[in-house]
């Protein structure tokens, strides 16, 4: 789970401006963007995988780079946090997307006109108002990057203490050891359940 | 005549093109015209959330926009107090802290101080601590406004300010409204339907059509024109008041 941490402080870090950048713009080019984001979601999985592999692998359009500078991605914990923020990131953008979009451009206007800057605009108005869907999608980024299972198999590897995730040790306890599978799975629900209520709590205010 | 408002803005929003010239008095400017006629698009070139594509903008003696010169002054420098249709409370922070949201520059204890004594010339004092949400039309007015002449601003913009409020909340308002309206250094620009709002400010009132200024004078004078249909209904009310 420290993976899918360290995976979603990358997706909120990196997501936020974007989500906002592509709420403010209405153009074709964002459009673009919006479908590059999308694609994952609909993508299978092993495909993500060997698209990571064609980008970070050896062989791949980094790799020879990556290697100049002693630094290799594949079957390591990084790639691990790679292909879950690759499976995450969609779910937030869209969900943050769509929460600024709520937000009204006047209260981003009067912040201005009250001496605000863009950045403080951003940071005081903006994000306290999308703070629910931010936190949604934030808990379904998570959710998608804890259960990720096919990316990071082939991209990452089932290396256990080093790139076995919870997911992935499930899969490999039901070949060995039924209980243990069992009881890791049973872990991943407990999670699931915590992480439901958080939301119920913290995200969007349902209309009923 | 001392020139209060000087501006000739062309600008496109969408498939919406603003093309307005206008040279205004001190005191209060009413924009009147049909819906989708560029009110609103002109109140918010005004705040500078329109960049426009040419022209110039004077208030008092400052230049804010003159595009052949490469001047647009961004919203926060411009000094600007706008109120939106929605009155654009931050809901997540109490009445206090809306009113004291642009005065960051001022210590924690002299923000709360201003904030209240705002909120008390507005009689909203008994407000501080409520957030926005629980408050009625009149009282969100009444902040919205508290927290825009908080930067004591040289312009003020206000839209539709009176119409979401009861009708007994309504004189009210306008009367508070034209108490700022004749402070000395202050302009302002209000966008209105209700032809009782002009007789309550006096302003100079100002005709937009299809992003355009078709008129321009004083309540009397656009209320005695016959050759607009939408001028001749908006001062309809007049004959009945009378």
């Amino acid at each position: 789970m420290g993976t899918t941490t360290l995976a979603l402080v990358l997706i909120v870090v990196l997501g936020t401006p974007l989500a906002w950048r592509l709420s403010r713009k209405r153009r074709s080019p964002s459009r673009w963007v919006m479908l590059v984001v999308e694609l994952p979601v609909v993508l299978p999985p092993t495909v993500l995988g060997i698209a990571l592999l064609e980008t970070f692998g050896r062989q791949g359009l980094l790799g020879p780079g990556l290697a100049a500078l002693g630094m290799s991605v594949p079957f390591t914990t990084t790639a691990v946090i790679l292909a879950q923020v690759m499976v995450g990131a969609p779910l937030y953008v869209l969900t943050a997307t769509a929460g600024f979009r709520a937000v009204d451009d006047d209260l981003i206007l009067v912040a201005r006109t009250l001496g605000a800057s863009p950045s403080r605009a951003f940071f005081s108005v903006a994000i306290p108002a999308a703070g629910a869907s931010l936190v949604s999608g934030a808990g379904l980024a998570w959710a998608r990057a804890l259960g990720e299972f096919g990316a990071t198999l082939m991209f990452a590897g089932n290396l256990p203490g080093k790139t076995q995730t919870l997911t992935l040790a499930v899969f490999q306890a039901l070949e060995q050891d039924l209980a243990q599978a069992r009881a890791i799975a049973l872990i991943l629900v407990v999670v699931a359940v915590l992480l439901l209520l958080l939301l119920r709590v913290f995200g969007p205010r349902s209309s009923s | 005549m001392s020139i209060g408002l000087q501006l000739n803005l062309r600008a496109c929003v969408g498939e919406f093109e603003l093309d307005v010239s206008l040279s205004v008095p001190k005191g209060p400017v009413a924009l009147i015209g049909p819906n989708g006629s560029g009110k609103t698009t002109l109140l918010r070139a005004l705040a500078g959330a329109v960049v426009p594509d040419a022209g110039r903008l004077v208030v008092g003696e400052r230049v804010l926009v003159d595009v052949d010169a490469q001047v647009v002054v961004p919203p926060e420098d411009r000094g600007v107090g706008y109120l939106p249709q929605g009155y654009g409370l931050f809901e997540h922070l109490s009445v206090q802290d809306n009113v004291a949201y642009g005065l960051y520059r001022l210590s924690t204890e002299e923000r709360a101080a201003r904030a209240r004594d705002l909120l008390a010339a507005m009689g909203a004092e008994k407000l501080l601590q409520v957030r926005p949400g629980t408050l009625s039309g009149g009282q969100k007015q009444r902040v919205a406004l508290a927290r825009a002449l908080a930067i004591d601003p040289g312009l003020l913009l206000l839209d539709e300010p009176t119409a979401a409020l009861d009708v007994s909340v309504r004189q009210e308002t306008r009367e508070l409204l034209a108490n700022q309206f004749v402070q000395p250094d202050r302009l302002a620009v209000v966008v209105t339907h209700d032809v009782r709002d002009l007789l309550a400010w006096d302003p100079v009132v100002v005709f937009l059509e299809e992003g355009r200024v078709v008129a321009q004078g004083s309540v009397e004078a656009l209320s005695q024109q016959t050759e607009h249909p939408f001028l001749v209904e908006f001062f309809s009310p007049l004959g009945a008041m009378a």
